[in-house]
């Protein structure tokens, strides 16, 4: 099974644009620094780059190439351990954007 | 945590060369005439690993398969006069050169490389399992 994280997050980084193009219309305001969606644009691309590679090793193995096993293993643990931790991230950030959008004002 | 994973990966693969040698070493354990048909016979090969500093900053030593050597000690000599590749002068006239190839010490040495493979697995699965808890932390 090969979950694309880019489809998976898709929609909220679509979102995201939105809520953020419409916040800096309204208000006009600059911010510095990392924001929500270059954080977890540049971790899906790293991660998406690891799936990759792992892929691109699952099919040399799968086709009879002469590369160790034991490192495409380790690559496709890398890349799991790599995903997992982004949806934790994510899953985390989300929860707190929730939490920021459920005050009344 | 990612590159003690590389560490292990390292091990594995030396450990991998090492039990082909030994694959190798059985293989030819009766192999007369090297690949030029020259009447030489095998000699079995082992491994020479070395320690890989790439990760020495978090204080990993990897292990990378330094070179692949041969046994250059003398063949097993057997008395068969009749045999077609028997040395027909010399010292060892009448006499066949064979592998000296030991078989419980080429046993012992590929149980001690799959052992060793074990370990390190058993190492990866313990820093998979640190990785899964530290994100319990955060979930």
């Amino acid at each position: 099974m090969h979950i694309r994280p880019d489809s998976l997050f898709a929609r909220h980084a679509q979102q995201l644009a939105e809520r953020t193009t419409a916040q800096a219309g309204a208000q006009s305001t600059t911010h510095t620094g990392h924001d929500f969606l270059s954080l977890i644009g540049s971790g899906l691309g790293g991660v998406n780059e690891m799936q990759n590679s792992a892929n691109l090793q699952v099919e040399k193995l799968l086709a009879g190439e002469d590369v160790q096993s034991a490192e495409v293993m380790t690559g496709l643990q890398k890349a799991d351990m790599a995903f997992r931790l982004l949806v934790q991230v994510r899953n985390k950030l989300m929860q707190a954007f929730e939490e920021i959008n459920n005050i009344r004002i | 945590m990612i590159s003690a994973l590389d560490v292990s990966t390292s091990a594995l693969v030396a450990q991998r060369v090492r039990l082909n040698t030994i694959s190798g070493n059985i293989a030819n354990m009766s192999t007369m005439v090297d690949e030029n048909g020259e009447n030489k016979p095998y000699q079995p090969r082992f491994v020479v690993f070395q320690t890989d500093e790439e990760n020495a900053a978090q204080g990993m030593a990897s292990v990378k398969v330094a070179s692949v050597e041969t046994d250059e000690s003398e063949p097993l000599y057997r008395y068969q006069p009749d045999h077609p590749l028997a040395a027909t002068e010399g010292k060892w006239k009448g006499y066949v050169a064979y592998p000296k190839i030991n078989m419980n010490e080429q046993f012992v040495d590929a149980l001690e490389a799959s052992r060793a493979y074990e370990a390190n697995v058993g190492v990866i699965e313990v820093t998979k399992n640190i990785s899964r808890q530290n994100l319990s932390i955060l979930a």
